[in-house]
């Protein structure tokens, strides 16, 4: 499903060279849920954004579904992210003149999908996630528990390849937190492809895999034992 | 006698031949056949029906008029038409020469060739129409300005969402699109709102106009869709920075 090989991530500043990414290398299979950890300023957000193609890596290979992308072009990626991957952010990222519904089908309407694919989409998105009842809603009526579920729907409207979840918990108290965990649980055990980015032990522990970076470095790549 | 132009036949005498008709110009219906003071008769035979013509000012619609003899009418300022084949500065000469022989005391005459004649005539519509113009075109540049400033700082306090959408899958013509429809719908309600306050000011416009009418569809529809591809140009620049937004900077953005 994901392969990264070598990936190295520099940035210049001042003529003064920063390596965010350091020959990155793993792979994430198709139905796998893995977990990406490590303190802050190790690279992490670099990587998601790599793997969401909203950055390009420096140099080192990335393919997805078998096909490299680390060097498409800007409406490539737009393309790809689109059809590929589901964003799910830590701070939600819903658009706030928008309803619920229209966020969900967000995402769909750049994909030429006619008016009833969409509504099938978004409706069947937002029953997998309980936000029927709020589609009307803007996301300022609504708690942080319930706007990440929106954004957990808006990601899985367009049946991405990958989940890719940016601490999907570090806006929300723990008991909501943990209703988005179990949400990524219940949504890995019907068959999606998830890689979570996150600080919390505890919720790194529910991924298969776990990737361990330090210094823009894997130190460590663990399979837990089956559950 | 008296000669009268079609208008004028069209409007006081209305399905009937003019000639042979009297007329009287001035106040008083005194009785057919009655003299002024100096022995002229009151009422002018009409004896003759010419074409209109744009002799007093170029006005799109011709006047009703009555040409009278000199003779019967002497006036302080009469003009002499004169058709001349060739260059009219050559004939000058003769004319003031003709004009001194039939009438010895006549002052030099004041000649002019059509050319200038109407070049004068249509001086002031001119510079009027100019300013009009000029006016029009800062106008539009203050239109298409303040239309570049609204949609430009739209599209700055969108940063957000606009990373947000390209992060989502937006491709430029998706981000293009967005920013244009934002312009274009402001300036149809503004189209909207000018079109009914010309159709409703008509009345006024009218008398500005000159060869068109004021409900001129082709003419409306050519000045809405001016507006409208200025303001596509205005909104271009806005709309292709939206275009090129870098979703991580934009997602950071607050």
């Amino acid at each position: 499903m994901i392969q990264l090989a070598e990936i190295q991530k520099i940035f210049l500043t001042d003529e003064v060279e920063t390596h965010a990414l350091s020959g990155v290398s793993f792979e994430i299979c198709h139905g796998e849920y893995a977990s990406i950890s490590g303190p802050s300023g190790c690279g992490k957000s670099t990587l998601l954004a790599i793997l969401g193609l909203l950055d390009s890596p420096t140099s080192g290979r990335y393919e997805l579904r078998d096909e490299p992308v680390a060097n498409l072009n800007y409406a490539q990626r737009a393309k790809v992210r689109n059809r590929e991957i589901g964003f799910i952010f830590q701070s939600f990222n819903l658009i706030g003149d928008l309803t619920v519904w229209e966020n969900v089908e967000l995402p769909l309407t750049y994909r030429g999908l006619t008016k009833e694919e969409r509504r099938e989409r978004v409706d069947e998105a937002l029953t997998k996630v309980g936000m029927t009842a709020r589609a009307k809603h803007y996301p300022a009526q609504l708690s942080g528990g319930q706007q990440q579920r929106v954004a957990v729907a808006r990601a899985l409207g367009g049946r991405p390849a990958i989940l890719l979840a940016d601490e999907p918990t570090g806006n929300l108290d723990s008991k909501n937190g943990e209703a988005v965990m179990a949400l990524l649980r219940e949504l890995h055990a019907e068959g999606a492809t998830i890689c979570l980015v996150t600080h919390d032990n505890r919720f790194a522990r529910d991924a298969q895999k776990t990737i361990r970076l330090f210094d823009g470095q894997v130190i460590a790549e663990e399979m837990a034992r089956a559950r | 006698m008296v000669i009268v132009n079609e208008s004028f036949a069209r409007r006081n005498f209305p399905n009937e031949d003019p000639v042979g008709r009297y007329l009287k110009m001035g106040a008083g219906q005194p009785p057919l056949g009655a003299t002024n003071r100096w022995g002229q008769s009151e009422w002018s035979q009409v004896v003759g029906v010419v074409s209109d013509v744009k002799s007093l000012h170029p006005q799109p619609e011709a006047v009703p008029e009555i040409y009278v003899p000199y003779w019967q009418w002497p006036m302080q300022n009469p003009t002499l038409l004169l058709r001349a084949t060739g260059d009219p500065a050559a004939w000058m000469a003769a004319i003031r020469r003709e004009a001194k022989a039939m009438i010895p005391n006549l002052p030099p005459p004041e000649i002019q060739s059509m050319d200038e004649l109407i070049s004068g005539t249509l001086a002031q519509p001119r510079l009027q129409t100019g300013l009009l113009g000029l006016f029009g075109l800062l106008a539009l540049l203050l239109a298409a300005v303040g239309l570049y400033g609204v949609v430009a700082l739209s599209v700055s306090q969108r940063t957000r969402e606009l990373g947000i959408r390209i992060a989502l899958g937006a491709q430029p013509r998706h981000m293009l699109a967005l920013v244009l429809s934002q312009g274009v719908r402001l300036v149809s309600l503004g189209i909207g709102v000018g079109l009914l306050a010309a159709l409703a000011l008509t009345r006024v416009m009218r008398s500005l106009l000159y060869g068109v009418a004021p409900t001129d569809t082709l003419t409306l529809a050519g000045v809405a869709g001016l507006l409208l591809a200025v303001a596509l140009l205005a909104c271009w620049i806005p709309a292709r920075r939206a275009a090129r937004v870098d979703p991580l900077v934009a997602l950071r953005h607050e």
